[in-house]
């Protein structure tokens, strides 16, 4: 089957590798019909996560059809013919951390639990296509995917929805959602969000939806503003000011955000002095993340507020104000997205028509050119949001 | 009742699976004796040393080649400095060699004395497991079930009520086998079993379970502790377990827990990838087990790029 695969810092390659088969009893094996590229598979194509290894399948945002189930999973569960949206993170469903519904901590699903104890203490659970440290899991930017704990993660989805309408229940749309949730919202709160990303998009119209009354959007992409514009936001371009955290608590009567959502994690842009040091830490490998964001999010937060994080950080970070993070008595929620929480209502309101997911989508492409997309999406070209890969059909070059 | 089919099922696939951990214990002490690695696995031995205050084992080794080598390190170091000594003026000549080889003579004496130890090695590991203490206790009990969840076991079998046969994987194919009987059993709360004596490898283990706070399931404390008296087959167990006792039995533990909670032990083993860098296949390549198959997810006859 094709699959994409990492094979190295800003080299990804569609290759030609053995289908995948049943490893466990709770597995299924998953024909895709649709899968994505996320913005967090932007920190492999640029080598900044830690325990990837060259050839190693990646991709987490997939759906497809049931071809194959294990013996251990029922039939009322899945079958075969079924359509499901997988989500990113595997969960066993058995786990203390499982029945909390802390899904995105499952305790069972990752193999590669000695590297993350290592390295955080616990081990998150497992992750499709990402690192060996999540779970070293092939990934779903493929033509199949092994999908474990299969009677767990994936949804079913009735007829009459589009590929289209349901993808991003993989991984964006709940991540958008569980960014806004992590903000603590009451009703007539502000929201500043830092990312205009797919997931930023998301995190904009679910912010509405747990009733923000405004939404403020920064970004520097004046394409994905207009995007955010469009999602009822009021928009700032961060580069055309020197002081974002002022501009942000003159918009607020000097109070600042209720909340702020750093929904840009690891790799940051900026202008300013701090963001070039932590670009040159970066770069000397003397750090994973540049922080800018958080930086300003505390900075910028009203006394007593919250910030929530969906962006994804890499490993050991400073320069972080946390003097400023104590005195303001500021609230910090983040965490990979507890997606079986998310799913299943978030789908009744593509059902119900409230929110259309669609909308975020710039780029439907077949799965060979999705090297050339990963570097489109990196570098912002061609007004570039979100990338859909479509694993069966031919370029019309190859 | 749905647990034990699934064990059953696992069986097969988990024997293919401990043989390649047993090959690849072999291989890293290998690679590791002559510097190479692939990057994850120095990875791993990077975070082990970096991070030892994540282990939540003891590990003690009285006999160990990283010893020995630190100290024969030692040794040429003093007689390096030593060397550089001659080279100088008279005063620093002799404070030079003074200190050089005081500092081998060090070396030298620990050198002596860390090659000429019986190996001893043991670990403790705890975790709690989401289930009921008579479940846990029922599995562990019969001790057929280690080696669905003990990788570097290849079977136990269980002769009578408290004697087992003990069939482990050793280096370069060879296969270590001890009995066993078990010294105490308190229904719920403890096993203890140990190595019948005159066998080639002295061990002994404990498990004991309780009820875990705030209704989590069941605490298990697991002490494993295997002794060789020299020579032979032991010596070359202790090769095996001696790597890290501690990080093999915490991986026991965890399987352990995956097992009876889900059915099965969470895997990557046998999925597919893209062309690995050369290190990579060059570990996938050496087969020791079995000399000239191919591991699974091999995909050399398909490293053929689409265009």
């Amino acid at each position: 089957m094709k699959a994409v695969c990492w094979m190295g810092k800003e080299k990804m390659s569609v290759e030609d590798v053995p289908d995948p088969k049943i490893l466990n009893p709770r597995d299924a094996i998953v024909r895709i019909t649709s899968t994505c590229i996320c913005g967090s598979d932007l920190h492999l194509y640029n080598g900044f996560m830690p325990t990837m290894e060259q050839g190693d399948i990646v991709g987490h945002e997939f759906m497809g059809e049931v071809v194959e189930v294990g013996s251990g999973i029922s039939a009322e569960k899945l079958k075969v013919g079924d359509r499901v949206v997988v989500p990113f993170t595997i969960a066993c469903g058995n786990c203390f951390f499982c029945h909390e519904e802390l899904w995105s901590l499952c305790d069972n699903s990752n193999p590669n639990f000695w590297i993350a104890e290592g390295m955080m203490g616990n081990s998150p659970s497992g992750l499709f296509g990402y690192t060996h440290m999540m779970g070293g899991y092939a990934g779903g930017q493929a033509q199949f995917a092994r999908v474990p704990f299969a009677d767990v993660g994936p949804l079913k989805f009735p007829e009459g929805l589009s590929d289209e309408q349901v993808v991003f229940l993989s991984d964006i749309f709940p991540t958008g959602y569980m960014g806004a949730e992590n903000c603590n919202i009451r009703p007539g709160d502000t929201v500043a969000i830092w990312g205009c990303g797919p997931v930023g998009l998301f995190a904009i119209k679910s912010a509405f939806i747990l009733g923000a009354e405004r939404v403020i959007a920064i970004d520097r992409f004046p394409y994905r503003l207009q995007k955010a514009q469009e999602a009822g936001a009021e928009v700032v371009n961060y580069e055309e000011t020197d002081d974002l955290v002022q501009l942000l608590k003159d918009m607020t009567g000097n109070m600042g955000p209720d909340s702020c959502m750093d929904a840009v994690g690891m790799e940051a842009a900026g202008h300013t002095l701090p963001f070039m040091v932590d670009r040159v830490k970066q770069l000397m490998r003397m750090s994973f993340d540049r922080p800018n964001v958080f930086r300003q999010c505390i900075m910028a937060c009203r006394k007593g507020g919250t910030i929530s994080m969906p962006g994804v950080y890499g490993g050991l970070v400073d320069k972080i104000p946390l003097g400023q993070f104590m005195n303001k008595g500021l609230t910090l929620k983040t965490g990979q997205t507890h997606m079986m929480r998310y799913m299943k209502p978030l789908l009744e309101l593509v059902q119900q028509r409230k929110i259309d997911p669609s909308f975020v989508i710039s780029h439907r492409v077949p799965i060979d050119q999705a090297p050339e997309m990963y570097k489109t999406f990196r570098d912002k070209q061609d007004e570039c949001t979100k990338v859909v890969l479509d694993p069966w059909a031919t370029s019309k070059a190859a | 009742m749905q647990i034990g089919l699934r064990c059953g099922k696992a069986g097969v696939s988990e024997r293919k699976r401990m043989r390649q951990n047993a090959q690849r214990n072999t291989m890293d002490k290998l690679f590791y004796s002559a510097g190479i690695h692939t990057s994850l696995r120095k990875r791993k031995d990077d975070l082990m040393t970096r991070y030892p205050s994540t282990r939540i084992t003891s590990y003690d080794q009285e006999s160990s080649g990283t010893d020995a080598s630190a100290r024969i390190l030692t040794l040429l170091a003093g007689a390096g400095v030593a060397a550089f000594g001659l080279t100088r003026k008279s005063a620093t000549r002799i404070a030079m060699m003074a200190t050089g080889a005081t500092i081998a003579a060090f070396g030298a004496f620990d050198a002596g004395e860390a090659t000429s130890n019986t190996a001893c090695s043991s670990a403790e590991s705890s975790i709690i497991v989401n289930v009921p203490r008579e479940r846990a206790y029922a599995y562990w009990r019969d001790f057929a079930n280690f080696p669905n969840f003990m990788h570097h076991l290849k079977s136990v079998q269980v002769t009578d009520g408290r004697h087992s046969r003990w069939t482990a994987y050793g280096p370069m194919a060879k296969e270590i086998e001890w009995d066993a009987e078990i010294t105490e059993e308190r229904e719920n709360e403890r096993i203890a079993w140990r190595s019948i004596e005159g066998s080639d490898v002295e061990m002994e283990g404990s498990v004991e379970f309780t009820e875990a706070t705030g209704r989590r399931g069941t605490l298990i404390k697991i002490e494993m502790r295997y002794s060789s008296p020299g020579g032979g087959a032991g010596q070359i167990a202790m090769k095996l377990f001696g790597k890290d006792p501690s990080f093999l039995i915490r991986q026991d533990i965890r399987r352990f827990k995956a097992l009876l909670e889900t059915g099965e032990v969470p895997t990557t083993e046998g999925q597919s990838h893209g062309p690995r860098s050369a290190v990579s296949n060059v570990f996938q390549a050496i087969n020791l087990d079995e000399p000239g198959k191919k591991g699974p997810g091999r995909t050399n006859a398909a490293r053929r790029r689409v265009s």
